[in-house]
Parts: C-alpha cells; sequence; structure tokens
C-alpha cells in the first residue's frame, strides 16, 4: 500500500524537508543519540510506524539487487586502451581528451571552424583569404580599370590614326 | 618526467612498486602522483574503485559486458585526465561524476534499448543469472530471482537521475553532500530526489513486502 503523508497525522512525515531523518534512520545512518530519540517516537507514532516499515521492506528489498563479479580481464583490457591512447599523436590526444570533456563538445566545430579560418588567413607570405578584398585593394582596382580604360582608348585613337595614315610597304 | 607512453603498461610491470605506494591513504594524492607519471598509484586507485564503478554502472545500465566499457572508459577519461588534475573535489565524487555522465549519456543515446533486450533474453530463455548463492533449495533459488528481477525492473522504471541517486545512496553508500556533488547540485535538491525515488519504489515493492509477511506467517 503507497504511503501518502497527506493522510498522516505526524508532522515528521509530512514533507519532504524530513526525509533526510527518516531515510538516514531507514538505513541506519543517524547519529545514535538521534537514533534512539526518534526509535522512541516511532515506537508510539503509527503514522512513522507505517513509513519507516515501508522504507525498511523497500531499503530490505533492494538487497536482492545483486551484482555479478568484475571480469578478471577488465585490468588488462583497461591497460591496453590506456597504452594504445599513449601511442595516439599529440593532437590526437588533444582532440580525444576535448572530445570527453563535455563543456567543449558543442563548442568544437566552432573552434574547427575558427582554426581554418586563421589557417587560411595567415599564409605564407602574409597572403590574404583568397578572395577577400581590402579598401587597399579596391582603390587598387579602381585605377587600374581607370587605366585600362586610359589604354584602350589611346589603342583606339591609334588605331584610328594607323588606319588612316598610309601604309608603308 | 618520462612521457606515459614510455612506462610499462604490462601488469607485472605495474604491480612492482604497488606496495611501495599502497600505504598512500588518500585517493586525491594518489591521482597526484599519477599526475606526476606514477602508474602504480593508478593501479591502487583501480584495485580500489574498480568494483564500485562496475556494480554502479551495471545497476544503471543493467548489462554487464556494457557495464564494463563504460566503467573502462571512465577510467581511461581519469587517466587521460591526469595531467590537468586539481583535487578540487574528492576523488570518489569526481570519478562517480564522470561515471554518471557516461552512464547517462548512454541511457540518454538510447543504446539501453538494445542492451536491455539482450538481458530480458537471457533471462527470458530459462536461464538464471550467475549470482553468489549460499541457499541450497530451488525454491528460494527461484524466489531470489523473482525478487532480483522485481527490484531490477522498480529501478529500471525510475527517472535516470532518480535512478543515479538511489544507487549511489544505497549501494555506494554516499551521502547527500557527495552526491549533490555527483549531480553540482545543492544537497537538499539531492534529498528531495531521492525522497521521491524510495516513494516510487515503495509503492512497485510493495508487493514484495507483502508476499514476505505472508510466507513468514505460514511459516
Amino acid at each position: 500500500m503507497k504511503w501518502n503523508p497527506r493522510e498522516s497525522r505526524c508532522p515528521i512525515t509530512t514533507g519532504e524537508e524530513n526525509a533526510e531523518l527518516l531515510l538516514d534512520y531507514v538505513s541506519r545512518k543517524l547519529e545514535p543519540e538521534l537514533m534512539e530519540a526518534f526509535s522512541r517516537h516511532v515506537s508510539v507514532c503509527p503514522a512513522c510506524q507505517e513509513f519507516t516499515a515501508a522504507q525498511s521492506a523497500v531499503w530490505d528489498a533492494l538487497d536482492a539487487f545483486e551484482v555479478e563479479p568484475v571480469s578478471e580481464a577488465f585490468d588488462r583490457r583497461l591497460w591496453a586502451k590506456i597504452e594504445e591512447q599513449e601511442s595516439l599523436p599529440w593532437w590526437r590526444r588533444v582532440w580525444n581528451w576535448m572530445s570527453s570533456m563535455p563543456v567543449w563538445q558543442p563548442a568544437i566545430p566552432v573552434a574547427a571552424m575558427a582554426l581554418l579560418a586563421v589557417g587560411l588567413w595567415v599564409q605564407p607570405g602574409g597572403d590574404s583569404l583568397p578572395g577577400t578584398v581590402t579598401k587597399a585593394e579596391a582603390n587598387l582596382d579602381a585605377e587600374q580599370i581607370d587605366r585600362a580604360l586610359e589604354d584602350l582608348e589611346m589603342l583606339r585613337e591609334l588605331s584610328l590614326t594607323e588606319a588612316g595614315a598610309p601604309r608603308q610597304m | 618526467m618520462k612521457p606515459p607512453a614510455a612506462q610499462p603498461f604490462a601488469a607485472a610491470g605495474v604491480n612492482e612498486d604497488v606496495t611501495a605506494v599502497a600505504s598512500l591513504e588518500h585517493d586525491a594524492e594518489l591521482m597526484l602522483r599519477v599526475r606526476d607519471g606514477c602508474n602504480s598509484s593508478f593501479a591502487i586507485l583501480l584495485e580500489r574503485h574498480r568494483g564500485p564503478v562496475v556494480h554502479y554502472m551495471f545497476r544503471m545500465v543493467q548489462n554487464q559486458a556494457v557495464a564494463e566499457e563504460l566503467a573502462q572508459d571512465v577510467f581511461l577519461r581519469v587517466y587521460r585526465s591526469r595531467a590537468t588534475y586539481e583535487p578540487t573535489a574528492k576523488f570518489r565524487t569526481w570519478l562517480f561524476r564522470i561515471a554518471t555522465h557516461l552512464a547517462l549519456n548512454w541511457l540518454r543515446d538510447g543504446k539501453h534499448e538494445r542492451g536491455q533486450e539482450s538481458l530480458d533474453e537471457e533471462l527470458g530463455d530459462g536461464m538464471t543469472r550467475q549470482v553468489p548463492d549460499g541457499r541450497p533449495t530451488v525454491e528460494d533459488r527461484m524466489l531470489r530471482d523473482s525478487r532480483f528481477e522485481e527490484v531490477r525492473k522498480a529501478i529500471q522504471t525510475l527517472p535516470e537521475k532518480q535512478r543515479a541517486a538511489v544507487l549511489m545512496h544505497k549501494y555506494q553508500e554516499m551521502d547527500y553532500a557527495a552526491i549533490a556533488g555527483v549531480f553540482e547540485c545543492s544537497e537538499s535538491a539531492v534529498k528531495s530526489l531521492l525522497f521521491r525515488a524510495y516513494e516510487t519504489l515503495r509503492t512497485r515493492l510493495a508487493h514484495l513486502e507483502a508476499g514476505r509477511a505472508e510466507r513468514e506467517r505460514r511459516q
């Protein structure tokens, strides 16, 4: 039967604030003096008797969840993994370490992109990212276009002049 | 300090000076020695915590093979973190924080469904778990297996965080402060978590107690 704290008349069993006292009593972790005092209370309080009996039953029932012995090869397999881990190059170990830290995981793609961008930007010789146009480059391009247009104009005039001139044999 | 890769990892090599550091009482001191390159100290830590971590994992994921794999990952991460280790929290709290993180991740990834099927199949084929059993009769064994199964299922139905809290409280005998350290929450939050978890277990396992009382009455 489910224990219902609302139906209880004992203030000790009516709220979670006493959870520590109740749970520690059942798991026999209370200080001896407190254990003795609370035991006296339980002996005369039906609500606490009901609660502690039910909780003690759960506590004892949980002992049935037994475990199997750890396999004998556990340590050997672990040391082999450690040895394998230690033989990796430093950057793989750093990557694995970062990957294993949950706080870093969301930042890994961002960090990778940032590293890639920096790597492309800081190329040998100080070249900038291909396709990127700086202000100086933009000014330079305008001058080049003007100059090219002037050259074309000059060539056009020149060709007209040449066309009008008598052909030399 | 010699690089770890250059040190012997074979069990025999590791055990050579285990006794020399066995007198160290505190896990944090051992871990600091691991940080300084002492693999024997790591072997002692492993010896101390292997069982509790594997058993905790087994009760969390309810599959022995998976539990051991996850536990290996726990110790591997501990070893990998040795260079940056600072004893800011109790070693055990730190260890179980890693273990809980891995177990919860495994459960949330949905990998448990496959693992659970394998355990259920194993138990459903008429096979019984090989647990230490001092009782001679078949009836006792069946009763024991039945109780194991009831408790296992009751724990399995708990929300993951409640499950972890109960396992640390009941089986690892960790106090509220330590469990709060694992979850990085307040002690009052842990007490509330445990209270709700035990309340659920009281409901789910009430029939076990009723059955036991009935058997005792007949005897």
